[in-house]
């Protein structure tokens, strides 16, 4: 009894963080932040159906989530790539422009 | 000008916290089991702010690189300056990320131990540490025009009321 709950909590909260994780990576800049937020909202109500359906069983199955997946870090690698590459084409372009002239 | 939505959606994102926490502390949640739900309440949005954070700040460091009426020095001082203010907001997301690592780690020591009032104590001290790290966090992520969810107000009645 307490596998098949473990099982059911953890596939509610993992669908919670796929789609999180599908939000994303979709869109532009607002539908990703937008999707962020939204999927934030979607993990809270998942939440709260777990813990409606399993009570006090949830709270272990959380904590181990919580244990398993740790919270994200910021990371700007590819910040910085992009900004690289961004230079790097402005440069190649004014290396042409005279050329070109 | 800055666009409003993201703000918005943090608010209306914060308010869904409000009313499904204040929904379930009225279910006779135990102590742990509140503290589990904010735990995991706080990852959620902690990894949508990651999100934000990453997105945003490279959406404006390649604006700024590849802005044209700017020379490419000027460019690629504006874009490093923008690399330079998010590398703050990121620090300051890690060392939330981290006092959120230690609260699990004591949510983990209350499943092995038992929910003694000394660990519950603990628990409280730490969800506590959270809020001003979460404020920096807003604030910095403010200054480079990247809105987070603003603090759960949830987070403060947990630490002032259990």
């Amino acid at each position: 009894m307490a596998i098949e709950h473990d099982k059911q909590i953890v596939g509610a909260l993992e669908t919670a963080g796929t789609v999180i994780d599908a939000v994303g990576v979709v869109g532009g800049l607002d539908s990703r932040i937008s999707g962020g937020f939204r999927g934030a909202g979607i993990l809270i109500r998942a939440i709260a159906a777990v813990v409606k359906t399993h009570g006090e069983e949830a709270t272990r199955v959380m904590i181990h989530d919580l244990a398993q997946r740790p919270p994200k870090r910021a990371n700007l690698v590819d910040a910085e790539a992009a900004v690289d590459a961004a230079l790097a084409a402005r440069d190649d372009a004014a290396e042409d422009t005279p050329e070109d002239a | 000008m800055r666009d409003p939505r993201p703000q918005t959606l943090a608010i209306l994102s914060v308010g869904l916290v409000v009313a499904v926490l204040s929904a379930l502390s009225g279910c006779g949640a135990s102590a742990l089991q509140v503290h589990a739900q904010t735990a995991l309440v706080l990852r959620g949005v902690n990894d949508a702010t990651v999100t934000a954070l990453e997105t945003g700040c490279q959406h404006r460091a390649v604006a700024a690189a590849t802005n044209p009426d700017v020379d490419h020095a000027q460019a690629s001082a504006d874009a490093h300056a923008v690399l330079a203010h998010c590398q703050v907001a990121a620090d300051a997301q890690h060392a939330f990320a981290s006092a959120l690592d230690a609260y699990v780690d004591q949510l983990i020591i209350a499943v092995d131990e038992g929910d003694t009032a000394s660990i519950l104590d603990r628990l409280t001290e730490l969800a506590r540490s959270l809020i001003p790290l979460y404020a920096d966090l807003a604030r910095v992520g403010g200054d480079i025009g990247v809105d987070v969810p603003e603090l759960p107000p949830f987070l403060s009645g947990l630490t002032n009321g259990h």
